[in-house]
């Protein structure tokens, strides 16, 4: 199973730095039937960052429906939601490797599923047993 | 802006009309895909858009997503959370 993020999320806005290779990954997880699903956790800090950069609710709501009907056209329809396992992981990883909220809290999530993340992010490799392939990457592998 | 309230039956099949009244406020269109989200004892229902990549543009495509962001989106958070605690 591969887990996305938020820059998975926001690499689904046409103009996003990561928007090309979201959109080639997004064709292969529907012409491969692959299992992605999407962390909840990742759609959370989609609501803070664009409410740290003044969006209002409406247009954050709005964005984040788009979001995901965008990801079920091609297939990604499980949203994995947070678990108490996935605060409390949260908080031991934040503790053990003076990382952020949300790396903590994606990290942990990833883990208790024993999951792939896709990512771009090397701060993920500090963290022990923490599976995690590029974007780039996971195109590699799915175009094999 | 005007409050909608109605009240509508739950028919066959457990249909559910939406209101003109309703759509009004939040345009939907016949066989538009709704999400549905069960909200305690209540139930979210959110169009969703027919064009996706419109929409995003729309109403984020200005946002920008790097660590600094993620450290900020921590920062308010938080913030919040201690607003709440006050």
């Amino acid at each position: 199973m591969f887990l996305v993020e938020t820059e998975f999320l926001f690499g689904l806005i046409p103009g996003d730095p990561w928007n090309g290779a979201v959109e080639e990954a997004l064709d292969l997880v529907k012409e491969r039937k692959v299992d992605v699903r999407c962390l909840a956790s990742g759609v959370l800090e989609v609501v803070f960052v664009a409410k740290s950069q003044k969006k209002e609710e409406p247009e954050i709501r709005a964005g984040i429906a788009a979001m995901l009907s965008k990801m079920r056209k091609h297939g990604i329809s499980i949203v994995e939601p947070i678990a108490l396992k996935d605060i409390l992981g949260c908080l031991s990883l934040q503790e053990s490797y003076a990382i952020t909220f949300y790396d903590a809290l994606h990290a942990s999530s990833n883990l208790n599923r024993s999951a792939t993340l896709i990512s771009n992010d090397e701060t993920y490799d500090r963290i022990s047993r923490l599976k995690r392939m590029s974007m780039q990457g996971f195109i590699k592998t799915m175009k094999m | 802006m005007v409050r909608v309230l109605e009240t509508v039956q739950v028919s066959d099949k457990y249909r559910v009309v939406i209101t003109e009244g309703v759509r009004k406020s939040v345009p939907v269109a016949v066989g538009q895909e709704v999400l549905e989200i069960p909200l305690g004892d209540a139930i979210l229902i959110i169009p969703l858009p027919k064009d996706p990549d419109a929409v995003l543009k729309k109403y984020l495509g200005d946002v920008r997503f790097s660590r600094k962001a993620r450290e900020n989106a921590e920062k308010l958070m938080m913030a919040q959370a201690e607003k709440a605690l006050q």
